[in-house]
Parts: C-alpha cells; structure tokens; sequence
C-alpha cells in the first residue's frame, strides 16, 4: 500500500558541505595558521615574538598612528558625508544630481590612484605647492602630503562617499511623516533635526562610519605612499616591512594585532547593521517637504561645490594632463602635450603583462567569489540547513581581514606542502577571491532578498526539480544582480595593490605593483596614463552597473 | 475515500507552536476549507503536505504514497509529489510570458510541444484567459494573474489542489467572481482542493467541509451548516458567526430551567432540553436574539444601532453582558432605549479548546435549546 520509501540525499546539504569544506581550506586553515605561528617559539606556545613587537618603538607607534589615523578619519567622514546627504536629501540645495554624481565619482575613484593625483599636486614640487610659493613668496612648499596628516586627508575624501551613502539612504528611507508628527507636536527645525531625524538615521550612519574605519585601518597603498617617505608607519606597512624583511613571524604578530582592530570594529557593524534594519521605511509615495536654506543657499552651493570639484575632479585632472605631457614639469601646452604616454603602455612588456595578469586574476576571482557568495545567500536566506549561519559568518569574516594580514596568511598556509601556491599565480588568486568574497556576498544578499521565495516554490510544485528551479527561475531573475556584482569584483580585483605586491613573482605582476612601485619601474607619466586608463574601466564598470540596476526595476 | 492524510503532525517554528497533533483527512473531490485566524497553522500545514516546509513528526500520506514520515525518514521534495498550489501572492514568473508560466510544468516534464500547445489552449479557456497568451505577468490585472496562477497549478493534472488564501488580495467583487470561478473549475475538473482562508464568508461560500483551526490544532471539522449552527467551542462560536457567548448556571425554578448568568441576572428557559446542569457556555448568534418592549426576557439597553440595508445590528447591553443583535429592518429602536430580549435558540458549546469532532446525528435535538419565549 505505501509506496516510495526511500531516503533521499538533500542536494543542498550536499553543496553546503562542499561550501563548508571549501571555505575550511582558503579561510580557516591559513588564518589558524596565522594565529599559532605568532605563538610557536620553537614548537611551544609563548608570547616572545609579541614582547618584542611591543618592545619594538616603531610598532607601538604604527599601531598608535593606525588607530589615530582611522578614528579621525571616521570622525571627518561621518561629518562630511551626514552633512552632505541631509543637504542634499533635505533641502533645496540646487543640481542635486550633479552633486551625486561628483560624489559617486570619488567613491568609485581607487583612492591610491587618486594618492597619485595628490602627490602631482601637493607634493614638493606640486603644482599647488609651487603655486602657493609663489603666490606668496614662500621658500619651502607650505602643504606637507607626506604625513599622517596627509593620509587622513587622503583617506577622508575616498571614504565619505560611504557615509554619504549610508546616510543618504537612511534619510530618504525614513518615514516623513514621523517628523510632520514632531512639526505638529511643536518641534523646531532644530529639535526635529537632533531628536528625530538623525537619531532615526544613526545605526546606518554609524554602521558605514565602522566600516570606513576597518577600510582605513586596513588600507596599505595610501598609508604606505605618504607615510613611507617620511617614515610614517602604521600596522599596515609595519607589517609590509616585516615581510620583506622575512621576518614572517613578526608579520604574523602584527598581523594578530591589526586583526583584533578591525575585527572588534567588524563585530561592533555587524551589530549596528542589525539594528539599523528595523528603521521605519515608507512606501515612498510621499517625499518629505525640502527644507528652504534661504539666503544661506547661494554660499552653501558655491562651498559644497567647490569642496566637491576640489576633492574629486582636481586630481583626475592632474592625472589626466600628467598622462598627456611628454615630461612632467612642463608647462601645460598643446606643444608639450601627446599620446606617447598611452602607445608606450601597450608596448612596454611589464605593463602589458600587468594588465593581462589582472585582467585574467581578476575574471577568474570573480567569477569564483560569485559562485561562493551566490551559493551562501542562497543557503543562508533560503534554507533552514544546520550549520547554515557558521557558511554565512566564514564567508563574510574575511572582511575584517586587511590586505598586508590576508597575504600574511596566504604566504603560511601555501608555503609549505601539502598545496605550494606560493610563487604562483593561483596563491594571488585564491587570496582575491578570499577577500572580495564579501563584497560579492553583500551585492547579491540584497536581489536575494527582495525577490520572492515562493517563485521558486512555485517551480518545485510545477514538477522542477531544485536545479531546474535554480536554472529556469532564479538564475534568469537574479542575472542583473550577479552581472552586477560579478563587475564588482572584478572592477576590485583590477585595482588591488597590496595582496598582489606581497604575493607576486617575476612574472605575475599586476596592475596594482606596477601602479605601486612606478618611481622605480615605468616613471610618473607612464603610469598616470595607466591610472587613466584604469579609471576609464572603473566607469565603464559601473555605466554597466547603473545599467543593470535600472534593468531590474523593469523586471519588478 | 481519502486522498490526502494528514496523522499526529507536529511543527515547531522556535517556540512557537504551528501544527500539534495534527489529524486530518481530505476526501477525494471536494474543497475542504481551512479556516482560522492567522498564525493558526493552516499555511504551515499547506506547506507541509506541499513539501515545501518539513514537519517535526508525524505522516503524510497523498493519494497511497507516503510521502511525508519523520521516523521512516520518508521526506519526498515537493517536485515529485504531484500537487498544484496557488500561491497567496500568485508567485508568476515575471521574466516569463503568460504562455510560458503555464506551460512551464508540461515543460519540465518532457511533453511533446505539440500537446503543450493543446492542453495550454484548452486551460487558458477553461481560466477564460484566451488571447492573452503573450502578455507578461505585470501587464495583467490582478484577477487575471489570478487566472493564471490556477492554469500553472491545473495544467499538470495535479492529484491535489493546495490554495494559500488565493482570493486575499482581490477587491471584494472580484473575490466574489473568482469565487464562482473557483466553483466552476471544481465542478469541471472534480479535483480534490484544499483551501486554507481567514475569511469565514469564502469558507462558508466554498467549501464542501470547514476545518476550523486554532493553535495549530484542529478543533472542529464538519460541513459549513454544521460548523455554523453547532460550534463546538467558544472559539469557533466567536470566529463563525461573531456569536454571543452567554456563561452561567442551569437551575429549576418552578419546574422551569432558568439561565442565572455570572452577573447574578437570570433569564428564563421555557422549552428545556439541557444535557446537563450546572454550569454552561452557550452560543447565540445575532440573528438569533429578538427585541421587544413586552416585558419578558432580560432587560437590556440600546448602545448602538447600525443600519446595514438588509438589516438592522444592534449593540444590547444587559447588565455587564455585551450582545450584538441583528434584526430585520422592520422593527426600529434607537440608541438608549430600554428594551428586552429573548433569545429563540442557544447551543451549549465546549469550555476548552481541545479539538472534538462530534458527528451531527448526535447532537441533533439534544443540544438545541429553546431558552425563553418563540
């Protein structure tokens, strides 16, 4: 009478198994590896390697300058960006779009190609340092780039897009009608303000202010071209330092250190992120009333404009008219001017195989970290497999783990047998795809979750199986999504500097160390024209990407 | 005979309780209508026989396959179950025209393309949707999605017919007419349905058996009438027909019973035909209370008066009791006038929640009570 008994192995246990294992490998075993070698003293546990770093004075302060450094520059973000977005979502500020898309510019701006455009305009012999000494008559340049100073300034600017973002979000997202209720209560423009308004949008603005300090604390490149002239160090290049110094236990330590402060700082966003989810959000049927800036508008428009052109536009253009001058240091005329710059970079074998490295590590990267973070979201958001939050937290931990650390631990684990990666292309690759696996996760969790579980469900009940559910329904529906992230993090991968400089070889440099060490290998013009060139990608990159996003909205 | 069982189902989502001790049965051909309030169960219980969501204990079985026993470790995954569902949001593909979501299951099951292009035809007519094969989901009205939810979950010739509240996102003319839809693809198809809803008046409307849902449990399974004439609990009573629930005491007063409410008020039972004495809980629907200036019955004060067209609802309040009466048009009160009323039947319902399925036969005559006066 009973038919059909019989066990069935659940396919979705199976790939998160392999998921597991996976993950297990490229993320788990290096970093354990990490954490026991800065403890292994001839094969026992101990704390010498980490006594002397402290005993070090160089590490005490890098470790002081990296968290000075990204505390100011989270404070400077979290002011600029909050300011910018209610000004820009809250009153009637003119040529709104303009200004967003000057913003967005910076953000899609690599901040060490944007380093390069300041250090042509404010390093000693820059075009405004220079200009200021004339203008008044001093005898040394007045503006110092290679400072700490320097670096917050930098980083600030590449970084409060994040905010500006975040908050810009939060404030449309927020339901108007909360402040009408506290304009009808009697509340002043003011009071609204402090009391409703940013309170609302705080755990977003304060989530994003995190990870603009785990971005600083981590950031190498920048760091490492306005600090290492003047020998301003930070955990970051300390660690770099260690590491060509084949101290690799130090690097391990130092690495353990800047770990513990951008993982504190990862778990303090996560948790805000969770409390931010729950704002009350409208429908967006009704906007909320733009609040009149008066005769206060004239100068603020002329300030956020000129912040914004000083900020964004001014070291592209340097970079752009850098790229186009036969020397740099000519004055900028037509005669001194050529496209010799671009011909040489696709004639010159290292910058070619530069690029034909990052492009292919990039693809590759990718294209791997799509699959991973394509298969998480979907266990994590759509199953109720045992084990399913330990996928979504090795996948996401990564994030918290800086360039310098993250080739520390690449460097272990596939030194030695049983895998050697090391000095070859794939140790860059897996590390790529380690560290943007995140980033791919982040993009796809949200297509992920605003589409419907129950049109899949309803292909299960049509007679498909769960394949052909993922194949007929998901994968058509969730495309723009993965394309998306897809050029993501391949835009990302095209860019990266520190990873690739500590891991490559002869042979698999890529854009990023040649970007790095230009002084040494291909001079300032050479690779202002390949930092163009970049850039033109990174837009491009994102042109697809509004695209997509656009073509989604059809869809729905 | 039955096509779908359901036998000791359990489901815990954390704390909460969605399905405990589950029993039931639907029998091949008819619509038999879950209702209950939401968070009740029935979508979880839907899912469960669906596949879709993977029960604690117990056993499902569909048709004579065993499709669902946690100890034997039988979970079959719901493409293999041939079941169709309409989702409560119609769950169309909107990357896929109207053609190609209904013909979606003829697909995937490797039918000839010449029988899609029939049976599609025939389905889309069957659904009144002819002529609109190429149009995508967001270009169709609501009720037309509708249409094409049930053509995707018909066409395969499913052996069981789930509905997750399909009608819930209508406007109340269109969910009449997608109702008589409903009935007519019944009659047509003779397809058994199981159809979970909120909505007492579409359950009333549709269903061949009513099983009302409270906690995750079944409490009461019968045919509409009898689930509206005899609820079995207060909480049936309540949810059904908005009744009035009357709490006291059976006592003989002059060879007559009299009802003595908790207030200490009384109202006289003239034609006894209690089970039992003592303390009771009965059941009076609106309709069932009459109004009159004539001196008998239990006195009671006009709170309200809503004037509904067909009919008149009052709000009565006698003492601490609350009473909600309906009356034809005819007779008008108004508000704070002291009148009385009489109630022309009450049925004794269950103090506790634990589900009983009592058959009709047996109640009949002896639970209907005639308290007061005709």
């Amino acid at each position: 009478m009973v038919a059909g008994v019989r066990r069935r192995i659940e396919p979705r246990a199976i790939v998160m198994a392999i998921l597991l294992a996976v993950l297990l490998i490229i993320v788990v075993y290096p970093l354990s590896l990490l954490l026991l070698h800065s403890f292994d003293i001839h094969g026992e546990f101990a704390f010498a390697k980490y006594h002397e770093a402290f005993a070090k004075p160089q590490n005490v302060i890098a470790l002081g300058n990296s968290l000075y450094t990204s505390a100011v520059v989270t404070l400077l973000t979290v002011l600029i960006g909050t300011g910018m977005a209610w000004l820009i979502t809250r009153s009637d500020l003119p040529f709104k779009r303009y200004f967003r898309g000057l913003i967005f510019l910076t953000f899609i701006t690599p901040p060490y190609i944007g380093t390069i455009g300041w250090i042509q305009l404010l390093g000693r012999a820059g075009y405004l340092n220079t200009a200021l000494m004339r203008c008044f008559h001093l005898s040394s340049p007045p503006i110092e780039i290679y400072s700490l100073e320097g670096i917050i300034a930098v980083m600030a600017i590449y970084l409060y897009p994040l905010i500006f973002w975040a908050a810009a979000n939060a404030l449309t997202r927020t339901d108007p009608s909360l402040e009408d209720a506290a304009a009808a209560s009697g509340g002043t423009r003011w009071k609204i303000l402090t009391t409703i308004t940013l309170p609302l949008a705080l755990p977003s603005i304060l989530s994003a202010g995190l990870l603009v300090f785990i971005h600083t604390i981590a950031c190498f490149s920048v760091a490492a071209a306005l600090g290492l002239p003047t020998r301003h160090y930070v955990l970051a290049t300390r660690i770099y330092a260690a590491l060509s110094h084949y101290d690799v236990q130090m690097a391990c330590v130092l690495s353990v250190i800047l770990g513990a402060c951008s993982g504190g700082a990862f778990l303090l966003h996560k948790a805000f992120t969770k409390s931010g989810r729950y704002i009350t959000t409208t429908s967006g049927s009704k906007r909320p009333e733009l609040i009149k800036l008066g005769h206060w508008r004239l100068p603020v428009t002329v300030g956020l404009l000129s912040f914004i052109l000083f900020t964004s536009v001014l070291p592209l253009l340097t970079l752009l008219s850098a790229s186009l001058l036969k020397v740099w240091g000519l004055p900028l005329t037509l005669q001194n001017m050529s496209l010799g710059n671009y011909l040489m970079i696709f004639q010159d074998p290292l910058i070619g195989s530069a690029l034909r490295n990052s492009l292919s590590f990039a693809v590759l990267a990718a294209g791997v970290a799509v699959i991973l973070s394509f298969l998480t979201a979907y266990i994590s958001t759509r199953t109720k497999l045992t084990g399913r939050g330990l996928l979504d937290l090795l996948v996401t931990l990564p994030l918290a783990i800086s360039g310098p650390v993250l080739a520390t631990t690449m460097i272990l684990a596939w030194m030695k047998p049983p895998l050697v990666l090391y000095n070859t292309p794939w140790i860059i690759i897996v590390a790529y795809v380690v560290a943007f696996t995140p980033f791919a996760m982040r993009s796809l969790s949200g297509p992920f979750r605003s589409l419907d579980p129950s049109l899949e469900e309803a292909a299960w009940l049509s007679g498909a199986s769960w394949g052909h559910g993922l194949r007929d329904i998901l994968l058509p529906l969730l495309k723009p999504g993965i394309l998306t992230s897809f050029i993501l993090v391949f835009l990302m991968g095209m860019r990266e500097i520190p990873i690739s400089l500590m891991l490559h070889t002869q042979g698999t440099e890529t854009v990023g160390v040649v970007l790095f060490s230009f002084r040494e290998t291909i001079g300032v013009e050479a690779v202002s024209a390949l930092a163009v060139i970049v850039i033109l990608i990174t837009l491009a990159g994102h042109l697809i990407v509004g695209r997509l996003s656009k073509s989604r909205e059809v869809v729905r | 005979m039955s096509l779908a069982q359901t036998t000791n189902l359990h489901k815990r989502f954390g704390k909460t309780v969605a399905l405990e001790e589950f029993n039931l049965s639907a029998n091949i051909g008819e619509i038999l209508v879950l209702l209950g309030p939401s968070g009740c169960g029935k979508t979880t219980l839907l899912r469960s026989i669906a596949g879709l969501e993977r029960p604690d204990s117990g056993e499902i079985l569909l048709g004579n396959e065993l499709v669902f026993s946690e100890k034997r470790g039988v979970c079959t995954p719901p493409h293999l179950r041939r079941i169709g569902m309409v989702f409560q949001n119609y769950a169309l593909w909107p990357h896929l025209t109207v053609l190609r979501n209904v013909s979606y299951p003829l697909k995937i099951r490797r039918i000839p393309r010449a029988t899609i292009r029939r049976k599609v035809g025939e389905m889309l007519s069957l659904v009144q949707l002819d002529g609109l094969e190429r149009r995508y989901p967001h270009e169709l009205s609501g009720g037309q999605q509708q249409r094409v939810a049930l053509a995707r979950a018909l066409i395969m010739e499913p052996q069981l017919l789930l509905l997750d509240e399909p009608l819930s996102s209508l406007d109340a003319k269109l969910r009449e007419e997608m109702r008589e839809e409903l009935k007519r693809v019944h009659c047509k198809t003779g397809l058994t349905m199981l159809y979970v809803t909120h909505d007492q008046t579409e359950a009333m409307a549709l269903a061949d058996r009513i099983g009302v849902m409270e906690n995750g449990r079944l409490i009461q399974l019968g045919p509409p009438p009898e689930i509206y004439e005899y609820p079995g609990t207060e909480f049936v009573a309540r949810f059904i027909g908005t009744g009035n629930i009357l709490s006291g005491e059976v006592h003989s007063k002059n060879g007559d019973a009299v009802l003595a409410l908790e207030n200490g008020e009384s109202v006289p039972l003239s034609q006894v035909t209690l089970p039992t004495s003592g303390s009771v809980l009965l059941a009076v629907r609106p309709e069932e209370i009459a109004i009159s200036h004539n001196d008998r019955g239990l006195g009671a004060t006009i709170k309200s008066v809503t004037y509904l067209g067909n009919a008149i609802e009052y709000r009565l309040r006698a003492g601490e009791l609350d009473l909600r009466a309906r009356t034809d048009p005819g007779e008008i009160y108004s508000e704070g006038e002291q009148v009385f009323v009489n109630f022309s039947k009450a049925v004794p319902i269950s103090r506790c929640n634990k589900g009983s399925h009592r058959h009709p036969q047996k109640r009949k005559g002896r639970h209907h009570l005639l308290i007061g006066r005709e």
